[in-house]
């Protein structure tokens, strides 16, 4: 090629810029796209597999239901292939933080040397924080993006649960520390592990020295297989190393296992035996210990009885007494009285009496006082007459007869005789001279007086003797009445003690029955506790007995739960979070595929049309050239080099950041789940030559068949200019009253869309295909969040699964009071679900699928809402029904009325005919009643499932779980919205996709229009120019133009809807999984955004061209036409 | 300064790289109202660059341009645009028709945006084209094309007619036809009309000749006696 040719092509795309750049970017995101699309699975699986290889992730984990003895382990050593050994120990605990809650834990053991060279530490952790544990007792923890943060921090101490049952027999430690905060590739995302314990999922990942583990039994171990990590981990390959290795375990397995067996259920067949023995014996003791306590409940019961008569008896004894003594004390009253009357008037009498005497006694005391006073005085008158005589005598007088009268005629001599010698003589003769005087006045003398003083003696000696005899008899009267008095004192007194005793006694006896009655109701108190508590300790043994008996039935079960030992061989694809990963980067495979197309397509058309105008430009040039002797092959390659450049540069570039971009993007995005620490974009030649090529030998074609149609012609031809296109009539002005009413600016329109129909055809393709990945884009999005609502709030009618290992679970005391508290379940229904695989058509897939069997077949129309999906219209469930789920229909070609044949590992057969088919999203069902069931098989369904209606209160939950997890039999818990959430996690990243397929769409739809508009405008430029002459508006001039290009837009947007539909049903069946079946609808605002998001492009693409449009210059309207 | 159309002193400079090239330098005219006006003056002299100022394509640098007392050259770019759309009429050298319209919706296209348009149909009854209403441009020929765009001009009822090269594209016969048409507008409807050209032959027709040489207005004569186009030979 010669320089200035060169250089012309050079200079035709710097003049024409903007056209190479409409090929440049609609090659550049074509390519970009297409490769970066197809490479984003074979990157997130070479991301993954790097991770993998890295941390040395294990191939294979093998698992026995018995766990793994060191025989075992010596005997895998043996099989070929396998490059190392891990046996581990992993175990479910619930460790009790420091703040106090406790977690379902899975505790893996780590060996002794975690040094990353070490072939046999598989699964390796990579610290985030802290250090490894180094001795027994400590542990890291599983660092998770998607927990809400780790609930314990480094320096924690983690202790062993109280509820965890015998952890000693796992666990050498109490307790773990928590050293270190770790990741591991062996759970890349967080997955709902499940565990029988607590609320049976696992809340915590951590790992700790095999030396924590007092276990001699492993719990598994991981295989890694030579080969293995030369090959990637999602080729056939690697699937085929795995395979052998595992059929091989396999084998082995079938041998070593049933020792395993022998041993544990030899231990466990004992265990039950002592614990049969051990209840009998209970229950003996129970039941005497019983008899004998309501033996001394009967004593007691007569006692009381007893008790009660007696009391009555001593009652009637006191009322008795009472009535005794009342009578007593009447009578008492009534005599007393009367004899003390009898007795005061004897006393009176005796006084009198008395008084009597007395005054006898006291005139005889008188009458002696006055004989004595006699005496006495006739005494001293004799006395004195023998003195004076004497005297008389002495003094010679003579005394005759010794008379008175002689005395008295001596007296008078005497006296004179002795008075003047003794004067006391004297006066005593005086005085016996008066005396005698006076007895003689009295006319006696004192022989007389003596005589009559001796008879008055006389007189009261008789007198005396008279009253000492009456005083004799009255002092015996008054001894006796004495006595009588005495007598009635004393009986008196007698009688007041003996009542006063008796009343005492009365009271006595009172307080006594009082005493008694107390001791009675203390007795009857003491026996009614005694029943009380016999009936107690008689529901406690009952509990206790029963209790013994569960203990028994679950024992049972457990030991027919060690079932066959068997050996489980796992590869990478059974790694929860591994194979979701797979699954997902399928999906993105799956929809890669179908994207690019749209651009091809649009990328041929703008090719087309760009290079068309160009050929066309240049027509004068190219009959110039022609007639100076360049061959049509060398002028062809002008356009060639043209669009090859653009093609082999808009290639470059949308490789360079498509093939990094989307996959970078998209593993992002996986990133919210999964822990893949290095996105692995690495240019994958096939693919980037394959997108570059293909795009550019389309734009190259395009060319070809542009100058093809031009260099045809004689260069005298072409040296003129090309006749304008002729105006045609179009269709409209055959419809006068619609043509009459447009505008000319609007005939202009009208017939300038009819005319280019390159333009035109561009243009729609263009706009819809943007429109439709819009729809598709939105309407994936609307799908998939659809399943989550529509499976589990529409169809289901219960939130919570409990599987059974047994029927007989359902017989279960503590089940069965779960299920009644209609606090934490409102309404449960038994079923039987078991997992068949259909007979497929020839051609139709092997899927499996679960057979549903109610119990209940009316009852389980409240559990599923059996509806057709198109038309809502229940479907019909009942004894005779044979309901398939739709996907499976669809996927299987059946029909109402067709019969499906499933099959089973037993390889038993069945055959139903379809009744009909229902609408369900997740996996594949087939609905029978108990009767149809029970007639296929001859045998009965019996429940293994349990569907529940269950509180929704979380706390609740929380507490169901736990109390189910306990119950005899429970396999498991599920709520339907951990699945769901767990669901809806999985199909969040999806929406990544969204965003780049809507921003991809809109990149499409700018390079469309405006190239569009750029033609548009260039090739009108003339047209232009005179209406600016003419005096239009520039806004006038902007309508001018973008009238069509809303036309245009609005048609394409148009036809991008209906397209759009059926590009996402392709889309979504394409990405569907096998037993999913996303939702088939696209919502209205979908459509809504879809529709103002591509009118928004075009608006934004006019706006852009605006400038360009103003800076049309009216001298172009003066220039020649080319 | 009672004169319909008056540049005084205009100027307008293009600037080429580093130089200043003067495309009009102090141009000074003035026609009067009703007048048939011939600019003439060879290529290059500056002919196009007064007719877009006089046309309201383009503005001025200095000096006032005026029209029925109007300051055109202070109008900014809405002024002008509605200048162009009520004021003038304006007759491209190759017609410019919209190749998508038929003849009477190309006049159509003009009288619609205009105040008090001329009917459509009867102008172009009026340049001889009753029969070729309906016809699209690539049916019509050359001259009939231009009969069209004289017809789209003259429909707005603009104060001026301005005509670039009218005959440029046109054989020798049909261009004086289309002459003869323009002076007959001019002399019926008393419309002004001011033709650009190149060919001073034309200048025996008109009332005005303003002869234009670099950038500058060399003459302004009326020609007392114009002469019918058809004895006009060039």
């Amino acid at each position: 090629m010669n320089r200035t040719y060169r250089k012309s092509i050079l200079r035709t795309v710097k003049s024409s810029l903007p056209r190479f750049l409409s090929i440049f970017a609609i090659v550049a995101l074509g390519v970009g796209f297409l490769s970066g699309l197809l490479s984003t699975t074979p990157d997130m699986r070479l991301s993954a597999d790097g991770y993998c290889d890295d941390t040395n992730m294990m191939d294979v984990r093998l698992l026995s239901t018995l766990g793994l003895t060191d025989d075992d382990l010596a005997a895998v050593k043996q099989i070929e292939g396998i490059k190392a050994i891990a046996p581990v120990y992993d175990s479910d605990v619930l460790l009790t933080l420091p703040l106090g809650q406790t977690l379902v834990t899975r505790m893996h053991s780590l060996p002794a040397d975690t040094s990353a060279e070490n072939p046999a530490y598989m699964n390796q952790l990579q610290l985030i924080e802290g250090r490894m544990p180094e001795k027994a007792g400590e542990c890291v923890l599983l660092q998770s993006s998607t927990l809400t943060g780790l609930p314990a921090k480094v320096g924690d101490r983690l202790s062993l649960d109280a509820s965890n049952e015998s952890p000693e027999d796992t666990f050498a430690v109490k307790d773990f520390e928590v050293v270190g905060i770790a990741k591991t590739a062996y759970y890349m995302s967080v997955e709902r592990e499940h565990s029988t314990l607590g609320n049976g999922t696992v809340s915590m990942m951590a790992y700790t020295p095999d030396s924590s583990f007092s276990s001699e039994i492993y719990t598994g171990f991981y295989l890694t297989l030579e080969g293995a990590l030369e090959n990637n981990a999602f080729s056939a390959d690697y699937d085929a190393l795995v395979e052998k290795v595992s059929t091989t375990l396999e084998a082995l397995g079938n041998e070593r296992a049933p020792l395993r067996y022998d041993e544990v259920v030899g231990d466990a067949k004992t265990q039950l035996m002592d614990a049969k023995v051990e209840l009998a014996d209970a229950r003996a003791e129970a039941e005497k210990k019983l008899a004998d306590a309501e033996k001394e409940l009967a004593t007691a019961r007569r006692e009381i009885a007893d008790g009660e008569k007696k009391l009555a008896d001593g009652k009637q004894a006191i009322i008795d007494g009472q009535t005794d003594l009342d009578r007593n004390k009447d009578l008492f009253a009534q005599q007393i009285p009367t004899a003390q009357k009898a007795l005061t008037e004897a006393r009176t009498a005796a006084n009198e009496g008395r008084a009597k005497i007395t005054a006898a006694y006291t005139k005889l005391e008188q009458t002696l006082a006055q004989l004595t006073a006699q005496e006495t005085q006739i005494a001293g008158l004799e006395t004195g007459k023998a003195a004076l005589f004497q005297l008389a005598t002495s003094i010679g007088l003579p005394v005759n007869d010794g008379s008175d009268a002689e005395a008295l005629a001596l007296l008078p001599q005497v006296i004179a005789a002795v008075g003047p010698t003794s004067p006391e003589t004297a006066a005593q003769l005086t005085a016996l001279q008066a005396g005698l005087n006076a007895i003689a006045a009295q006319g006696q003398t004192t022989e007389t007086a003596r005589a009559a003083l001796e008879a008055g003696k006389q007189q009261y000696s008789a007198a005396l003797t008279q009253i000492q005899a009456q005083d004799s008899a009255l002092a015996q009267q008054e001894t006796l009445l004495g006595q009588k008095e005495k007598e009635l004192n004393a009986t008196i007194i007698a009688a007041q003690n003996g009542f006063i005793q008796a009343d005492k006694a009365l009271l006595d006896a009172r307080a006594e029955v009082a005493d008694a009655e107390k001791k009675l109701s203390d007795a009857r108190v003491q026996y009614a506790d005694g029943e009380k508590e016999y009936t107690e300790k008689k529901a406690e043994a009952d509990q206790k007995l029963s209790d013994a008996e569960e203990e028994i039935l679950d024992a049972e079960a457990k030991l027919r739960d060690i079932g066959n030992c068997e050996w489980y061989i796992f590869d990478r694809s059974d790694n929860l979070s591994f194979a979701s990963y797979a699954s997902n980067a399928d999906k993105i495979e799956a929809i890669a595929r179908v994207f690019p197309v749209f651009f091809f397509l649009v990328a041929a058309l703008v090719a087309l049309t760009t290079m068309t105008r160009m050929v066309e430009e240049e027509r004068i040039q190219i009959g110039t050239l022609k007639a100076l002797g360049y061959s049509n092959s060398k002028i062809m390659l002008k356009y060639l080099l043209y669009a090859g450049l653009a093609g082999v540069l808009g290639s470059a570039a949308g490789l360079a950041v498509g093939i990094r971009l989307f996959p970078s993007l998209i593993i992002n995005a996986y990133n919210i789940m999964y822990e893949i620490p290095k996105a692995v974009t690495p240019f994958d030649w096939p693919i980037c030559i394959t997108s570059a090529a293909a795009m550019t030998i389309c734009v190259l074609l395009a060319t070809v068949n542009a100058c093809w149609a031009e260099l045809k012609e004689v260069p005298a031809r072409l040296m003129l200019p090309k006749a304008p296109k002729a105006g045609k009539r179009i269709f409209l002005e055959s419809m006068p009253f619609v043509w009459r009413r447009l505008k000319f600016t609007h005939k202009v329109t009208a017939r300038n869309l009819i005319r280019y129909k390159k333009r035109f055809f561009m243009t729609v393709i263009g706009i819809a295909g943007c429109t439709a990945l819009l729809v598709t884009g939105f309407g994936v999005k609307d799908s998939i969040s659809d399943i989550v609502s529509k499976q589990f709030d529409d169809l289901y009618n219960y939130n919570l699964m409990v599987p059974l290992k047994n029927t007989d679970a359902l017989n279960g005391r503590d089940l069965n009071a779960l299920l009644n508290d209609k606090e934490l379940v409102q309404d449960h229904l038994a079923v039987l679900q078991e997992e068949w695989t259909v007979v497929p058509a020839s051609g139709k897939p092997k899927d499996s699928i679960s057979l549903l069997v109610p119990q209940d077949a009316e009852k389980y129309t409240e559990f599923f809402t059996f509806r057709h999906r198109t038309n809502n219209i229940p479907v019909v469930f009942d004894d005779n029904a044979v309901v398939v789920t739709e996907k499976f229909a669809a996927r299987q070609g059946l029909a109402v009325g067709d019969e499906v044949t499933i099959t089973n590992s037993d390889n038993r057969k069945a055959v139903f005919t379809i009744t009909d088919i229902c609408e369900n999203y997740v996996s594949h069902y087939l609905f029978i009643s108990r009767s149809a069931y029970e007639k296929a098989f001859s045998q009965t369904a019996d429940p293994n499932l349990l569907l529940c209606r269950a509180t929704e209160d979380a706390n609740l939950q929380n507490t169901l779980s736990e109390k189910l997890l306990k119950c005899r039999d429970v396999a498991g818990v599920q709520f339907t919205s951990e699945l769901s959430t767990s669901f809806a996690n999985s199909i969040r990243s999806i929406n990544s996709i969204v965003v780049v397929l809507i921003v991809s769409a809109g990149a499409l739809a700018f390079v469309v229009l405006y190239n569009l508009t750029n033609i548009n405008i260039t090739e009108r430029e003339k047209e232009l120019a005179t209406i600016k002459v003419l005096g239009f508006y520039d806004r006038e001039v902007a309508a001018y133009i973008y009238r069509e290009t809303a036309v245009l837009s609005l048609f394409g947007t148009g036809v991008g809807l209906i397209l759009g539909v059926f590009l996402h049903q392709f889309v979504i069946r394409t990405a569907e999984i096998d037993m999913v079946m996303f939702g088939r609808s696209i919502y209205a605002p979908s459509y809504l955004y879809a529709a103002v998001l591509t009118l928004l492009f075009s608006l934004v693409v006019a706006l852009v061209m605006r400038p360009k449009l103003s800076g049309i210059s009216m001298v172009e309207s003066l220039k020649a036409p080319e | 300064m009672s004169s319909f159309v008056t540049f005084e002193n205009v100027c307008k400079y293009y600037q080429m790289g580093e130089v200043k090239i003067a495309a009009a330098d102090h141009v000074s005219f003035h026609i009067e109202q009703g007048e048939f006006c011939i600019i003439v003056g060879p290529s290059g002299a500056g002919k196009t660059t007064v007719l877009n100022m006089l046309g309201g394509m383009d503005g001025c640098d200095e000096g006032r341009i005026l029209l029925d007392g109007a300051l055109i050259s202070s109008y900014n770019k809405k002024q002008l645009t509605q200048y162009r759309r009520y004021d003038v009429g304006f007759v491209f050298q190759f017609y410019n028709l919209v190749q998508n319209l038929t003849a009477l919706e190309n006049v159509e296209l003009a009288s619609e945006i205009c105040r008090e348009p001329l009917d459509a149909k009867e102008t172009l009854i009026e340049v001889g084209l009753g029969e070729r209403l309906g016809n699209f441009p690539a049916q019509l020929s050359g001259g009939e094309q231009q009969r069209v765009a004289i017809a789209r001009a003259l429909a707005k009822n603009p104060k001026i007619l301005l005509c670039d090269e009218p005959t440029g594209a046109l054989d020798y016969q049909t261009g004086k036809q289309v002459l003869q048409l323009l002076q007959d507008t001019c002399r019926r409807t008393g419309r002004t009309v001011i033709v650009i050209t190149h060919n001073s032959a034309l200048t025996a027709m008109a009332d005005r000749v303003i002869r234009i040489n670099s950038g500058k207005a060399i003459s302004n004569e009326v020609n007392p006696n114009p002469i019918p186009v058809e004895r006009i030979e060039w």
